[in-house]
Protein backbone atom coordinates (compact mmCIF):
# COMPACT_ATOMS: atom_id res chain seq x y z
CA UNK A 1 0.00 0.00 0.00
CA UNK A 2 1.36 3.39 -0.96
CA UNK A 3 1.12 6.05 1.70
CA UNK A 4 1.51 9.56 0.34
CA UNK A 5 2.87 12.25 2.58
CA UNK A 6 0.37 14.52 4.25
CA UNK A 7 -0.11 17.36 1.80
CA UNK A 8 -2.68 19.37 3.67
CA UNK A 9 -1.67 22.99 4.11
CA UNK A 10 -4.27 24.19 6.56
CA UNK A 11 -3.65 27.92 6.57
CA UNK A 12 -1.32 30.21 4.74
CA UNK A 13 -0.30 33.67 5.75
CA UNK A 14 -1.79 36.32 3.55
CA UNK A 15 0.92 38.51 2.12
CA UNK A 16 2.37 39.55 -1.21
CA UNK A 17 5.55 41.45 -1.92
CA UNK A 18 4.53 44.68 -3.65
CA UNK A 19 1.47 45.34 -1.54
CA UNK A 20 3.44 44.60 1.60
CA UNK A 21 6.18 47.07 0.63
CA UNK A 22 3.58 49.81 0.15
CA UNK A 23 1.95 48.92 3.43
CA UNK A 24 5.28 49.14 5.25
CA UNK A 25 5.91 52.61 3.84
CA UNK A 26 2.52 53.77 5.03
CA UNK A 27 3.08 52.22 8.45
CA UNK A 28 6.37 54.08 8.73
CA UNK A 29 4.58 57.32 7.91
CA UNK A 30 2.17 56.62 10.78
CA UNK A 31 -0.88 56.20 8.54
CA UNK A 32 -3.71 55.06 10.82
CA UNK A 33 -5.52 53.27 7.99
CA UNK A 34 -2.34 51.29 7.35
CA UNK A 35 -2.29 50.21 11.00
CA UNK A 36 -5.85 49.00 10.63
CA UNK A 37 -5.11 47.17 7.37
CA UNK A 38 -2.08 45.51 8.85
CA UNK A 39 -4.01 44.29 11.87
CA UNK A 40 -6.90 43.06 9.71
CA UNK A 41 -4.40 41.09 7.64
CA UNK A 42 -2.46 39.47 10.45
CA UNK A 43 -4.64 39.40 13.56
CA UNK A 44 -5.92 35.86 12.94
CA UNK A 45 -2.38 34.58 12.52
CA UNK A 46 -1.27 36.30 15.71
CA UNK A 47 -4.21 34.91 17.65
CA UNK A 48 -3.54 31.41 16.32
CA UNK A 49 0.14 31.48 17.26
CA UNK A 50 -0.52 32.90 20.72
CA UNK A 51 -3.23 30.39 21.41
CA UNK A 52 -1.17 27.44 20.19
CA UNK A 53 1.92 28.59 22.04
CA UNK A 54 0.42 29.55 25.37
CA UNK A 55 -2.74 27.47 25.38
CA UNK A 56 -4.37 30.42 27.11
CA UNK A 57 -7.62 31.90 25.89
CA UNK A 58 -8.06 34.32 28.77
CA UNK A 59 -5.22 36.75 28.08
CA UNK A 60 -5.03 36.30 24.35
CA UNK A 61 -6.51 39.76 23.57
CA UNK A 62 -3.95 41.51 25.76
CA UNK A 63 -1.00 39.59 24.33
CA UNK A 64 -2.14 40.19 20.73
CA UNK A 65 -2.57 43.88 21.50
CA UNK A 66 0.94 44.07 22.94
CA UNK A 67 2.36 42.31 19.87
CA UNK A 68 0.88 44.85 17.46
CA UNK A 69 1.83 47.85 19.59
CA UNK A 70 5.41 46.56 19.82
CA UNK A 71 5.56 46.10 16.04
CA UNK A 72 4.12 49.56 15.31
CA UNK A 73 6.49 51.25 17.71
CA UNK A 74 9.48 49.63 16.09
CA UNK A 75 8.33 49.78 12.48
CA UNK A 76 10.85 52.57 11.72
CA UNK A 77 13.60 50.02 12.42
CA UNK A 78 12.24 47.62 9.81
CA UNK A 79 14.78 47.47 6.96
CA UNK A 80 12.92 45.03 4.73
CA UNK A 81 15.67 42.40 4.75
CA UNK A 82 13.02 39.88 5.77
CA UNK A 83 9.26 39.89 5.32
CA UNK A 84 6.96 41.68 7.68
CA UNK A 85 5.37 38.38 8.64
CA UNK A 86 8.79 37.11 9.74
CA UNK A 87 9.06 40.06 12.04
CA UNK A 88 5.55 39.54 13.32
CA UNK A 89 6.03 35.83 13.98
CA UNK A 90 9.17 36.54 15.95
CA UNK A 91 7.49 39.32 17.93
CA UNK A 92 4.51 37.08 18.69
CA UNK A 93 6.59 34.13 19.87
CA UNK A 94 8.77 36.41 22.00
CA UNK A 95 5.71 37.99 23.61
CA UNK A 96 4.32 34.53 24.35
CA UNK A 97 7.60 33.50 25.99
CA UNK A 98 7.60 36.69 28.10
CA UNK A 99 4.02 36.07 29.08
CA UNK A 100 4.65 32.48 30.16
CA UNK A 101 7.77 33.53 32.02
CA UNK A 102 5.84 36.18 33.92
CA UNK A 103 3.17 33.68 34.82
CA UNK A 104 5.86 31.11 35.51
CA UNK A 105 3.89 28.43 33.82
CA UNK A 106 4.24 26.12 30.91
CA UNK A 107 0.86 24.53 31.27
CA UNK A 108 -2.35 24.81 29.33
CA UNK A 109 -5.66 26.06 30.64
CA UNK A 110 -7.69 23.27 29.21
CA UNK A 111 -6.09 19.93 29.87
CA UNK A 112 -7.19 16.60 28.59
CA UNK A 113 -7.90 15.34 32.09
CA UNK A 114 -10.18 18.31 32.83
CA UNK A 115 -12.07 18.02 29.61
CA UNK A 116 -12.42 14.25 29.54
CA UNK A 117 -14.13 14.42 32.92
CA UNK A 118 -16.91 16.47 31.38
CA UNK A 119 -19.85 14.44 30.13
CA UNK A 120 -20.57 16.95 27.36
CA UNK A 121 -17.01 16.90 26.01
CA UNK A 122 -17.21 16.51 22.28
CA UNK A 123 -14.56 14.81 20.19
CA UNK A 124 -13.50 18.19 18.81
CA UNK A 125 -12.98 19.63 22.28
CA UNK A 126 -11.13 16.52 23.34
CA UNK A 127 -8.84 16.71 20.34
CA UNK A 128 -8.16 20.37 20.99
CA UNK A 129 -7.29 19.64 24.60
CA UNK A 130 -5.00 16.85 23.42
CA UNK A 131 -3.34 19.15 20.93
CA UNK A 132 -2.70 21.74 23.61
CA UNK A 133 -1.36 19.12 25.97
CA UNK A 134 1.00 17.83 23.28
CA UNK A 135 2.30 21.31 22.53
CA UNK A 136 2.66 22.10 26.22
CA UNK A 137 4.82 19.02 26.64
CA UNK A 138 7.44 20.50 24.32
CA UNK A 139 10.16 22.92 25.33
CA UNK A 140 9.56 26.45 23.99
CA UNK A 141 12.03 26.22 21.12
CA UNK A 142 10.60 22.99 19.78
CA UNK A 143 7.08 24.30 20.30
CA UNK A 144 7.79 27.37 18.15
CA UNK A 145 9.02 25.20 15.31
CA UNK A 146 6.11 22.78 15.53
CA UNK A 147 3.55 25.60 15.55
CA UNK A 148 5.05 27.15 12.45
CA UNK A 149 5.09 23.77 10.71
CA UNK A 150 1.90 22.09 11.88
CA UNK A 151 -0.41 25.03 12.57
CA UNK A 152 0.90 27.65 10.15
CA UNK A 153 1.98 25.13 7.50
CA UNK A 154 5.25 26.89 6.73
CA UNK A 155 8.01 25.13 4.83
CA UNK A 156 11.29 24.25 6.55
CA UNK A 157 13.02 27.09 4.72
CA UNK A 158 10.41 29.60 5.87
CA UNK A 159 10.72 28.39 9.46
CA UNK A 160 14.51 28.73 9.29
CA UNK A 161 14.13 32.29 8.02
CA UNK A 162 11.48 33.30 10.53
CA UNK A 163 13.24 31.89 13.57
CA UNK A 164 16.74 32.71 12.31
CA UNK A 165 18.02 29.18 12.70
CA UNK A 166 19.87 27.00 10.17
CA UNK A 167 17.78 24.73 7.95
CA UNK A 168 19.51 21.61 9.25
CA UNK A 169 18.57 22.58 12.77
CA UNK A 170 14.93 23.02 11.77
CA UNK A 171 14.87 19.47 10.38
CA UNK A 172 16.35 18.07 13.58
CA UNK A 173 14.01 20.11 15.77
CA UNK A 174 10.89 18.99 13.93
CA UNK A 175 12.06 15.39 14.04
CA UNK A 176 12.73 15.59 17.80
CA UNK A 177 9.48 17.40 18.51
CA UNK A 178 7.53 14.69 16.72
CA UNK A 179 9.33 11.99 18.67
CA UNK A 180 8.52 13.75 21.93
CA UNK A 181 4.89 14.27 21.01
CA UNK A 182 4.57 10.64 20.00
CA UNK A 183 5.93 9.54 23.37
CA UNK A 184 3.61 11.97 25.15
CA UNK A 185 0.63 10.68 23.18
CA UNK A 186 1.53 7.08 24.01
CA UNK A 187 1.99 7.91 27.68
CA UNK A 188 -1.47 9.51 27.84
CA UNK A 189 -3.19 6.92 25.70
CA UNK A 190 -4.12 9.38 22.96
CA UNK B 1 16.63 0.98 2.56
CA UNK B 2 16.90 0.13 6.23
CA UNK B 3 14.19 1.08 8.72
CA UNK B 4 16.63 3.23 10.69
CA UNK B 5 17.45 5.32 7.63
CA UNK B 6 13.81 5.50 6.60
CA UNK B 7 12.68 6.74 10.01
CA UNK B 8 15.35 9.41 10.16
CA UNK B 9 13.93 10.87 6.95
CA UNK B 10 10.26 10.14 7.57
CA UNK B 11 9.53 13.53 9.12
CA UNK B 12 10.91 15.36 6.06
CA UNK B 13 9.14 12.91 3.77
CA UNK B 14 5.83 13.60 5.46
CA UNK B 15 6.35 17.34 5.07
CA UNK B 16 7.32 16.95 1.40
CA UNK B 17 10.72 18.47 2.06
CA UNK B 18 12.59 15.78 0.12
CA UNK B 19 13.15 15.77 -3.61
CA UNK B 20 12.05 12.84 -5.75
CA UNK B 21 15.46 11.14 -5.61
CA UNK B 22 15.29 11.00 -1.82
CA UNK B 23 11.55 10.29 -1.63
CA UNK B 24 11.41 7.34 -4.00
CA UNK B 25 13.38 4.84 -1.84
CA UNK B 26 11.30 5.80 1.20
CA UNK B 27 8.09 5.27 -0.73
CA UNK B 28 9.30 1.87 -1.84
CA UNK B 29 10.35 0.95 1.69
CA UNK B 30 6.97 2.00 3.09
CA UNK B 31 5.20 -0.32 0.67
CA UNK B 32 6.97 -3.27 2.20
CA UNK B 33 7.52 -2.23 5.86
CA UNK B 34 4.56 -2.30 8.18
CA UNK B 35 6.45 -0.80 11.14
CA UNK B 36 7.59 2.25 9.21
CA UNK B 37 4.09 2.67 7.81
CA UNK B 38 2.79 2.66 11.39
CA UNK B 39 5.38 5.29 12.26
CA UNK B 40 4.17 7.54 9.45
CA UNK B 41 0.56 6.92 10.46
CA UNK B 42 1.37 7.99 14.02
CA UNK B 43 2.97 11.16 12.71
CA UNK B 44 -0.06 11.95 10.61
CA UNK B 45 -2.26 11.25 13.63
CA UNK B 46 -0.39 13.82 15.70
CA UNK B 47 -0.65 16.33 12.87
CA UNK B 48 -4.39 15.67 12.78
CA UNK B 49 -4.69 16.33 16.51
CA UNK B 50 -2.67 19.55 16.24
CA UNK B 51 -4.82 20.74 13.34
CA UNK B 52 -7.83 20.64 15.63
CA UNK B 53 -6.64 23.69 17.53
CA UNK B 54 -9.14 26.46 16.99
CA UNK B 55 -7.99 29.78 18.31
CA UNK B 56 -10.62 32.20 19.53
CA UNK B 57 -11.55 34.84 16.97
CA UNK B 58 -10.26 38.35 17.57
CA UNK B 59 -12.97 40.73 18.81
CA UNK B 60 -14.63 42.80 16.07
CA UNK B 61 -13.24 46.03 17.53
CA UNK B 62 -9.71 44.68 17.92
CA UNK B 63 -8.17 47.35 15.65
CA UNK B 64 -9.89 50.14 17.59
CA UNK B 65 -8.68 48.72 20.87
CA UNK B 66 -5.07 48.68 19.71
CA UNK B 67 -5.30 52.19 18.30
CA UNK B 68 -6.89 53.45 21.49
CA UNK B 69 -4.15 51.79 23.51
CA UNK B 70 -1.50 53.44 21.41
CA UNK B 71 -2.99 56.85 22.03
CA UNK B 72 -2.80 59.39 19.28
CA UNK B 73 -1.30 57.79 16.25
CA UNK B 74 0.16 60.85 14.60
CA UNK B 75 3.97 60.49 14.62
CA UNK B 76 4.11 64.18 15.55
CA UNK B 77 2.91 63.21 19.03
CA UNK B 78 4.95 60.07 19.41
CA UNK B 79 7.52 61.91 21.55
CA UNK B 80 4.90 62.76 24.14
CA UNK B 81 3.15 59.44 23.83
CA UNK B 82 6.15 57.25 24.32
CA UNK B 83 8.30 59.48 26.48
CA UNK B 84 11.89 60.35 25.77
CA UNK B 85 14.09 57.71 24.27
CA UNK B 86 17.53 57.77 22.77
CA UNK B 87 16.94 58.93 19.19
CA UNK B 88 17.52 56.29 16.56
CA UNK B 89 19.97 57.12 13.84
CA UNK B 90 19.00 55.59 10.51
CA UNK B 91 22.44 54.61 9.17
CA UNK B 92 24.79 55.29 12.05
CA UNK B 93 25.35 53.07 15.06
CA UNK B 94 25.78 54.70 18.45
CA UNK B 95 29.55 54.03 18.79
CA UNK B 96 30.09 55.61 15.35
CA UNK B 97 27.87 58.49 16.29
CA UNK B 98 29.90 59.04 19.51
CA UNK B 99 33.16 58.92 17.51
CA UNK B 100 31.81 61.46 15.02
CA UNK B 101 30.66 63.77 17.82
CA UNK B 102 34.12 63.54 19.44
CA UNK B 103 35.84 64.42 16.15
CA UNK B 104 33.58 67.44 15.64
CA UNK B 105 34.23 68.65 19.22
CA UNK B 106 38.00 68.23 18.74
CA UNK B 107 37.78 70.13 15.44
CA UNK B 108 36.00 73.05 17.10
CA UNK B 109 38.55 73.14 19.94
CA UNK B 110 41.59 73.21 17.66
CA UNK B 111 40.01 75.67 15.26
CA UNK B 112 39.69 78.09 18.22
CA UNK B 113 43.22 77.44 19.40
CA UNK B 114 44.95 78.17 16.11
CA UNK B 115 42.79 81.08 15.17
CA UNK B 116 44.73 84.32 14.32
CA UNK B 117 44.84 86.74 17.29
CA UNK B 118 42.26 89.45 17.14
CA UNK B 119 43.53 92.96 16.45
CA UNK B 120 42.72 95.29 19.30
CA UNK B 121 40.89 98.41 18.33
CA UNK B 122 40.07 101.18 20.79
CA UNK B 123 38.31 104.47 20.43
CA UNK B 124 40.53 106.04 23.11
CA UNK B 125 43.34 108.06 21.53
CA UNK B 126 46.46 108.73 23.63
CA UNK B 127 49.02 111.19 22.36
CA UNK B 128 52.79 110.54 22.45
CA UNK B 129 53.23 113.34 25.02
CA UNK B 130 50.73 111.69 27.34
CA UNK B 131 52.50 108.33 26.93
CA UNK B 132 55.87 109.90 27.76
CA UNK B 133 54.33 111.49 30.86
CA UNK B 134 52.91 108.09 31.88
CA UNK B 135 56.32 106.43 31.45
CA UNK B 136 57.94 109.07 33.58
CA UNK B 137 55.45 108.53 36.39
CA UNK B 138 56.05 104.79 36.34
CA UNK B 139 59.83 105.28 36.47
CA UNK B 140 59.40 107.65 39.42
CA UNK B 141 57.40 105.08 41.31
CA UNK B 142 60.06 102.36 40.90
CA UNK B 143 63.31 104.37 40.95
CA UNK B 144 62.43 107.61 42.63
CA UNK B 145 62.51 111.11 41.16
CA UNK B 146 64.87 111.26 38.22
Amino acid sequence: MLIPPDVTKPRQLASNGVEEAKLIERLKRGDEDAYREFMALYKDTVYRVIYSFSGMASDIDDIAQEVFIAVFRKIHKFRGSSSLSTWLYRATINKCKDYLRKRRTNTVELTDSIISGRPDASETLLNEARAKALLASLPEKLRSVVILREIEALSYNEIAEKLKIPLGRVKIMIFRARQKMKEEAQRNGM
Amino acid sequence: MECKKCRSLLSEYKDMELDETASAPIRRHLESCQLCRAELKAMNGISGILASIKAPSPPSDFENRVIRAMGKLSPRFSFFREGWRMPTLPHLSYPRFAAAALLIAAGIFYAGKFRAPKEYHSDIVISDAELNEFDREIMNIFYGEI
